[in-house]
C-alpha cells in the first residue's frame, strides 16, 4: 500500500492492488432524509503518477449541474431547452454541492482559491468543475501523494439523470468531490501533461482515476443501504441513526443507495454474490432480476474475462423512482422492471444485463465517457446483445409476446438502420458535440452494429480473442479508441484500419444491392464479319438452333451488383443454379457496380449477397438477394390480414352508431 | 325472452340475403383498399428472397427493412382507410332502416320497399348516430375526469404502481359496461324509430335507453351472449391462424377463407342483435309491458 488511509481496520478485499489507485478516498456522510441535504467529510489520497510536476487540481461537482437552470447541462437538449419542466416546481427539486473547505495536509488552506471552471464552453454559470490553483511551494512533484481534507455538503435533487431522491427513497451517484484524471503526454490523446475533467453535459457521463474508497454512511436507522463495494460494519447510533461502512478496491466511483422499503434477495455464481435490492411492489420480478444477473456473469466470465470483485448489487427503484432506473456505478447497478411486465417482454432482463456489461466497459476498462461514449455503451450494448441472444434465443431475446418475436442483436440494428438520418453524426465525437440529435442511437446501436460487422468479418473465435486480449490488456486502465483498433490489428494479424476509418471515423452507411440476374441463351455469333473482299455475312439458323440438342443449350447468366453506400466491406455472393449447385464467390465490395458473369447449361435461379449476414451493418437487408422467381405469397398474406383488420373495423364502429 | 330469441333467429335468416348484400359491401371496400396495398407490397418484394421468411412467422429483421423502405407508399394507403371505414358507416346506416323495416313487416318485402326504407330512414339513423357518438364522448369523459382526479391526487403518495394500474383497469371495466350498454339500446332505438315511425332521433334514443333499463336482463344477457359467441369466434380464429399458419399459397388462401367466414359470422350477429331488439320490442308491446 503506498498511502494511509483512516480505515485501517478495514477487511482487504484484494490482497494485490489490481490497479494504480491513483485516487483514493475515505469519506463519512451524513444524510439527512428530511431536507435532503448530505453533509460530508473526504480524504482524499491522489499520487501524481505522471512525470509532471502539477500547479493545480481540477474536481467534478456533477450535482451543480441540477443547481440552476443556466447549467451547461441544463441548457443542452437532452431534457429540453431548460429541464425546469423535468423538475416540477418547488424549492426541493434542485440539486448542488458546495465544498466549505479544503486544506492540503492538515493545515494548509486551499478554500480561497477555489475557483468554477468551465473547460469545454463559455458558460460561466456552470458551476460543475472547480480549479484549485497551487502556489510553487505547493505543487505536486512526480510520484507526490497528497492528502486532501475536503469538507462538503449537497443537496440532492428530486432523481435527475440518475441521482436524488423521490420521498423516502434515495440514489446518491455523483455526490461527492472528485478529482479529474490527470493524463501525462502520451496517455491517450494527450500531447502534454493535462487535466481531464469536464464539465458535466446533458450527453455525457464520466470519468475518473481507479482507487480505494472506504465510505461510512449514516442513514436514518430504519433505511436499508446498498452501495459499491463490500459491508464492512453496520453499527447503531444512539441519535437513531444508522453507519454503514462499505470499502471498495480498484474502482472508478462509488454510489449507494437507501430507503426503508427495500426487500432483500441474493443468489450466487461462483465467487460472486448477487444481492438484489427491490421494493416490494415489484417482488415478483426478484427472480428474473437474479436469473438474467447470473447468466450475463457467466457469459461474459467465458467470453470476455474473470469479474474480479467478490459481489453485485442490484437495485430495483420503486415506480416512484423509476428515474433513477437503468444506470451503472462499479459492483452496483440500477434496473427497472414494472410488477404487470408479461413474462415474454425481457426489459428487466435486457437492462439487468446492459448495465451488468458495464461493470467491463466502464467501470473494469474505464475508457472517457465524455470524449469516447462509444467505448463503453457501444461495447456494452454490443456484448449484452450477445449474452441476451444466447441466453434466450436469437430471434426472440428482446420480445417473445403475442406472436412478436424480436432479438436484441436485430433490435439494435433496426434502431440503427430505422433512423430518419443515419449519416447525423460518426461515432468517433465527444457526447456534448451531439448537439442536433443522434446520440443514443449512434452511440448505442451503431456500435453493436459495426462490432457485429466486425465480427462477421472476423468470426466469433477471433472476436472472442480481441475482446479477451482488450480486457486483459486494458482492464483497471483508460484505454481510447487507437487502443482498440491496435488489438483488432495485433489479433487479426491483418491492419484493419480502413474498417475504422468508415464505421468509426465516418458517418457513411453500407448498403449493396443484387440489381439483377439475368440469363440470357448464347447467342451465335451473327453479322458481318472480315474486310474487303473476305467480308462474310453470317446469319443465325432459327431451324437449326430449334432442332440443336438441349442438351447443348448454354446460357449466359450475369449478376449485376450495385454499391449503394459509401463504406466499402468485402463481400460473399452465393449464386445458386438451376440443377442446385451453388457458388461462393468473393469480391472486395470497392467498385460502385460489380458482375458475376458465367456460361452453363443451367440458368441462375437465385443469388445472395453476404448470405451469412456477415456485414451486419448493411441497412437493407431485402436488395441483398435476388432471385427469378419471385415469390408474391408474403404480400397476399399481409394484404389478407390488412382487409381482414380493415373489415373488423369497419364492422366494429358501424355496429356502435 | 325465449320467445323472443327463436324469432329473432326466424327473422335473422329471413334477411339472410341482407346479410349477403353487408358482408358484400364490407368485402368491397376492404378490397377496394387492398389492391393498392397489395401493389406496394409486392413493389416492396421485389425479387427479394428475404421477405419469403415472413411466412414462416414474424421476422424483425426482414419486416423492418422491408418497412422502411415501403413506408412512404403504406402510408398513402393508410391515409385512404378511414375515408373507407367512413364510406362503410354511412352505407351501414342507410342499410338499417332498410333491414329493421324488412323484419318490422315480417313479411316478404319487395327490393323496392327495402330501398324505400333504406332511404326513409336515413336521415333519422343519421341523427342518432351523432347523438351516439356524442353519448359516447359525454361518457369517456364521464369516467376519465374522476380517474384523472384520483391519478393526480394520488401522484405524490402513492407507494406502488398497483394504485394506478388497478383503478385504471376498474375503470375501463365501468366504461366498457357502458359503453355497451349505450350500444345496445342505441339498436332499440331505432327498432322504435322504425315501429313508431318517430322523425325524432334524440327522444328514440332516450327511450330507447329507458327500454334497456326497463328491460335490462332480458336486453342485456342477450348482448352479452352475442359478444361472447363473437370472443370464442376471435379465439377461435387465433388458435386455427397458429395451427394453418401462412407457409404457402394454399395456406394463405384457407386462413382468408376463415377470416372471410369470420366476418361474415360478424355481420350475422349484428342483424341477429337488430332482429332480437325488433322481436323483444313487438313481443313486449304486444304484451303490453311497453
Amino acid at each position: 500500500m503506498f498511502f494511509q488511509t483512516s480505515s485501517s481496520n478495514a477487511q482487504v478485499i484484494f490482497p494485490e492492488p489490481l490497479s494504480e489507485r491513483i485516487a483514493n478516498y475515505d469519506i463519512d456522510v451524513k444524510l439527512n432524509a428530511a431536507t435532503k441535504i448530505l453533509d460530508g467529510k473526504e480524504i482524499l489520497y491522489w499520487r501524481n503518477t505522471s512525470n509532471d510536476t502539477i500547479y493545480d487540481l481540477q474536481f467534478h461537482l456533477y450535482l451543480n449541474a441540477f443547481k440552476n437552470t443556466e447549467s451547461t447541462f441544463l441548457q443542452s437538449g437532452r431534457i429540453g431547452t431548460r429541464g425546469a419542466d423535468l423538475f416540477g416546481e418547488g424549492d426541493d427539486i434542485w440539486g448542488w454541492t458546495e465544498v466549505t473547505s479544503m486544506k492540503m495536509g492538515n493545515d494548509i488552506d486551499l478554500t480561497p482559491q477555489i475557483e468554477f471552471y468551465q473547460p469545454d464552453d463559455d458558460n460561466d454559470k456552470d458551476q460543475t468543475v472547480i480549479r484549485v490553483p497551487l502556489v510553487d511551494s505547493l505543487a505536486i512533484m512526480p510520484g507526490d501523494t497528497i492528502q486532501l481534507e475536503i469538507d462538503f455538503q449537497a443537496k440532492l435533487p428530486q432523481i435527475m439523470a440518475r441521482t436524488g431522491f423521490s420521498r423516502d427513497y434515495f440514489f446518491v451517484a455523483q455526490w461527492f468531490p472528485k478529482i479529474g484524471v490527470y493524463e501525462a503526454p502520451g496517455q491517450r490523446y494527450a500531447t502534454e501533461g493535462q487535466w481531464n475533467c469536464h464539465q458535466f453535459h446533458g450527453n455525457t457521463e464520466f470519468f475518473a482515476d481507479f482507487g480505494v474508497y472506504n465510505v461510512r454512511m449514516t442513514v436514518p436507522e430504519n433505511m436499508i443501504v446498498g452501495a459499491t463495494g463490500v459491508l464492512q460494519e453496520e453499527k447503531e447510533n444512539a441519535d437513531s441513526t444508522k453507519t454503514y461502512y462499505y470499502r471498495a478496491e480498484d474502482v472508478i466511483d462509488f454510489a449507494w443507495t437507501a430507503s426503508p422499503n427495500f426487500l432483500e434477495f441474493t443468489d450466487e455464481w461462483e465467487h460472486v454474490k448477487v444481492r438484489l435490492l427491490i421494493h416490494p411492489e415489484h417482488e415478483n420480478m426478484a427472480p428474473r432480476y437474479l436469473e438474467s444477473a447470473i447468466k450475463t456473469i457467466e457469459y461474459f466470465d467465458k467470453h470476455v474475462g474473470k469479474y474480479p470483485y467478490p459481489n453485485l448489487t442490484i437495485i430495483d427503484p420503486p415506480s416512484f423512482g423509476a428515474a433513477s432506473g437503468g444506470m451503472e456505478y462499479p459492483t452496483f447497478i440500477t434496473g427497472i422492471s414494472f410488477s404487470f411486465l408479461p413474462e415474454g417482454v425481457r426489459s428487466v432482463e435486457g437492462v439487468t444485463a446492459h448495465e451488468f456489461a458495464h461493470q467491463y466497459f466502464m467501470q473494469l476498462i474505464a475508457s472517457n465517457e465524455f470524449e469516447e461514449a462509444w467505448l463503453d455503451e457501444g461495447f456494452t450494448t454490443y456484448m449484452e446483445n450477445r449474452a441476451l441472444d444466447a441466453t434466450y434465443g436469437k430471434k426472440n431475446a428482446e420480445i417473445d409476446f403475442m406472436g412478436i418475436q424480436m432479438g436484441n442483436r436485430e433490435s439494435r440494428r433496426a434502431g440503427y438502420v430505422g433512423m430518419e438520418n443515419p449519416k447525423i453524426a460518426e461515432n468517433f465525437r465527444p457526447g456534448w458535440e451531439f448537439k442536433h440529435g443522434g446520440y443514443g442511437t449512434i452511440t448505442y446501436n451503431k456500435t453493436a452494429t459495426w462490432l457485429s460487422t466486425l465480427e462477421g468479418i472476423v468470426g466469433l473465435e477471433t472476436m472472442d480473442q480481441i475482446m479477451q486480449t482488450y480486457f486483459e490488456r486494458w482492464k483497471f486502465k483508460h484505454p481510447c479508441a487507437r487502443d482498440f483498433i491496435e488489438i483488432v490489428n495485433e489479433v487479426t494479424g491483418e491492419d484493419m484500419q480502413w474498417f475504422f476509418d468508415q464505421v468509426l471515423y465516418s458517418a457513411e452507411i453500407c448498403d449493396y444491392k443484387i440489381h439483377r440476374v439475368y440469363n440470357g441463351k448464347v447467342e451465335k455469333e451473327a453479322g458481318i464479319f472480315g474486310l474487303g473482299e473476305e467480308r462474310e455475312l453470317i446469319v443465325e439458323d432459327e431451324e437449326e438452333e430449334d432442332n440443336s440438342n438441349e442438351e447443348n443449350k448454354k446460357y449466359e447468366s450475369k449478376v449485376i451488383i450495385h454499391r449503394i453506400g459509401e463504406v466499402k466491406m468485402p463481400m460473399e455472393i452465393l449464386v445458386h443454379f438451376e440443377d442446385g449447385e451453388e457458388v461462393l464467390e468473393k469480391w472486395d465490395g470497392q467498385a460502385r457496380t460489380y458482375e458475376l458473369k458465367y456460361e452453363r447449361p443451367e440458368k441462375i435461379k437465385w443469388a445472395q449477397i453476404d448470405p451469412e449476414y456477415k456485414i451486419y451493418m448493411d441497412v437493407n437487408f431485402n436488395n441483398n438477394s435476388y432471385t427469378t422467381e419471385p415469390d408474391a405469397a408474403p404480400a397476399y398474406k399481409y394484404t389478407s390480414r390488412f382487409v381482414f383488420w380493415v373489415q373488423q373495423l369497419m364492422q366494429t364502429i358501424a355496429s356502435l352508431v | 325472452m325465449i320467445r323472443a330469441f327463436f324469432q329473432s333467429i326466424q327473422k335473422t335468416l329471413f334477411v339472410f340475403p341482407l346479410i349477403l348484400l353487408v358482408y358484400l359491401v364490407n368485402l368491397g371496400l376492404g378490397l377496394l383498399l387492398a389492391l393498392p396495398y397489395f401493389k406496394v407490397f409486392r413493389g416492396g418484394i421485389g425479387n427479394s428472397m428475404e421477405p419469403s421468411k415472413l411466412l414462416a412467422g414474424y421476422d424483425h429483421t426482414v419486416y423492418r427493412d422491408l418497412m422502411e423502405q415501403i413506408e412512404g407508399s403504406i402510408a398513402v394507403v393508410d391515409g385512404q382507410t378511414p375515408w373507407m371505414i367512413l364510406i362503410f358507416v354511412l352505407l351501414s346506416i342507410f342499410f338499417n332502416g332498410g333491414i329493421i323495416g324488412a323484419m318490422a313487416a315480417s313479411q316478404d318485402i319487395s327490393r323496392k320497399s327495402f330501398w324505400t326504407n333504406c332511404r326513409h330512414y336515413f336521415g333519422r339513423f343519421f341523427r342518432l348516430s351523432i347523438i351516439s357518438i356524442i353519448a359516447y364522448g359525454i361518457l369517456a369523459v364521464i369516467i376519465a375526469l374522476p380517474l384523472a382526479a384520483y391519478f393526480k391526487g394520488i401522484s405524490s403518495s402513492f407507494t406502488s404502481e398497483q394504485a394506478f394500474v388497478i383503478p385504471a383497469i376498474i375503470g375501463a371495466g365501468i366504461f366498457l359496461f357502458l359503453f355497451s350498454f349505450l350500444s345496445m339500446s342505441n339498436d332499440y332505438a331505432k327498432v322504435k324509430i322504425v315501429a313508431e315511425n318517430s322523425r325524432s332521433a334524440l327522444r328514440m334514443f332516450f327511450s330507447g335507453l329507458k327500454f334497456s333499463f326497463r328491460h335490462f336482463f332480458s336486453a342485456y344477457i342477450f348482448y352479452v351472449l352475442l359478444a361472447m359467441i363473437l370472443l370464442v369466434g376471435g379465439f377461435t380464429y387465433w388458435k386455427l391462424s397458429g395451427v394453418v399458419g401462412t407457409s404457402s399459397m394454399f395456406t394463405i388462401i384457407l386462413l382468408f377463407i376463415i377470416q372471410q367466414i369470420l366476418v361474415f359470422i360478424r355481420t350475422s350477429i349484428r342483424i341477429w342483435h337488430l332482429a332480437y331488439a325488433s322481436s323483444l320490442y313487438q313481443n313486449l308491446q304486444r304484451g303490453g309491458r311497453w
